[in-house]
């Protein structure tokens, strides 16, 4: 009983939705997740210029205006910060913010967590091709183009413990 | 001759009374335990039958405690056998897996936030399928979705 009985798995994940653990997630749920990082990166910039703002204000509050900023700036910051957030999030926990929410995982072959290269691969692509988003529709393998190219996979995870490094999905 | 008959009555006498002694010495050693159990009843074989009750409890004093003791060795063995053999932890597990534990966690303690992102959720895996199903009947409308 003890050794041939196969263990039970509790898991946190609603009847519901266990039976789509594992697969490969959508062009609605990824293109949410997105949206939400891409807020996210926003917010972050938008509070460091805030506080940039308040720091110049501090010093010379009498001369104090809001700092401009160039249209190649602001893009190259927020492209430099997108990218350093996603291939981040990947690489450390296996998903960003928009894909906790959504309920994500991205995965490298065999349901592993990317390495450094790989998720700072497909985070620069992410972030100069983002419409390549856009083949997980017609993808028989619900696969986007970055996924193709660099072999990973978005699959549906709803349990916040499963993305260690060597776990499979 | 009346003097002879005289001594052959005296002789039958003595030997009916000799007789009669013999009888009831006889009798007397035949009838004497019945004439004690029904003349002096708690006298003769009680003493008999204390023993045999002294007897019978000190048996079964001495049962008890053998038992008492044998089932004081025994349970405790059995009963670490019981619960090794039960694997508990499994068994629990087990037991949370089928009464959908998250379920019950999510209706007790779930907060609103939680319940809307459940909702997004799994609104947007039915948007996923709705929108593969359309994509697929799109870009090969020969195969069947």
């Amino acid at each position: 009983m003890t050794a041939e009985r196969s263990r039970a798995r509790l898991t946190p994940v609603p009847e519901e939705a266990r039976s789509w653990q594992g697969r490969p997630a959508g062009l609605v749920s990824r293109t949410l997740a997105c949206a939400l990082d891409l807020a996210v990166v926003l917010t972050v910039l938008a509070g460091g210029y805030l506080v940039t703002s308040g720091l110049i204000f501090v010093v010379d509050p009498v001369r104090f205006r809001f700092p401009s900023v160039s249209r190649q700036a602001l893009v190259g910051a927020a492209a430099a910060l997108l990218v350093g957030y996603l291939a981040g999030s990947w690489r450390l926990a296996g998903r960003t913010y928009g894909d906790h929410v959504l309920g994500l995982r991205v995965a490298g072959s065999g349901g592993r967590r990317l390495g450094w290269a790989r998720a700072l691969g497909r985070a620069a692509l992410c972030t100069v091709f983002p419409a390549g988003l856009l083949w997980v529709a017609v993808s028989p393998a619900r696969r986007s183009v970055q996924d193709v190219l660099l072999r990973t996979t978005v699959v549906y995870d709803w349990s916040p413990h499963s993305g260690a490094p060597g776990s499979r999905s | 001759m009346a003097a002879d008959l005289a001594d052959v009555a005296l002789g039958l006498a003595i030997e009916s009374v000799r007789a009669g002694l013999r009888a009831g010495r006889a009798l007397d050693r035949l009838a004497r335990p019945v004439a004690r159990l029904v003349l002096r009843p708690a006298h003769a074989p009680g003493r008999h039958l204390l023993a045999l009750a002294e007897t019978g409890a000190r048996g079964r004093q001495r049962v008890l405690a053998e038992l008492t003791d044998a089932y004081r060795r025994t349970v405790p063995v059995v009963a670490a056998d019981v619960v090794r053999r039960l694997d508990l932890a499994t068994l629990a597990t087990q037991v949370a897996a089928e009464i959908d534990l998250p379920e019950i966690i999510r209706v007790s303690t779930g907060s609103v936030t939680a319940e809307t992102v459940r909702d997004v959720r799994v609104q947007a895996m039915r948007a996923d399928e709705a929108v593969a199903y359309w994509a697929g009947r799109a870009v090969r409308p020969w195969r069947r979705a």
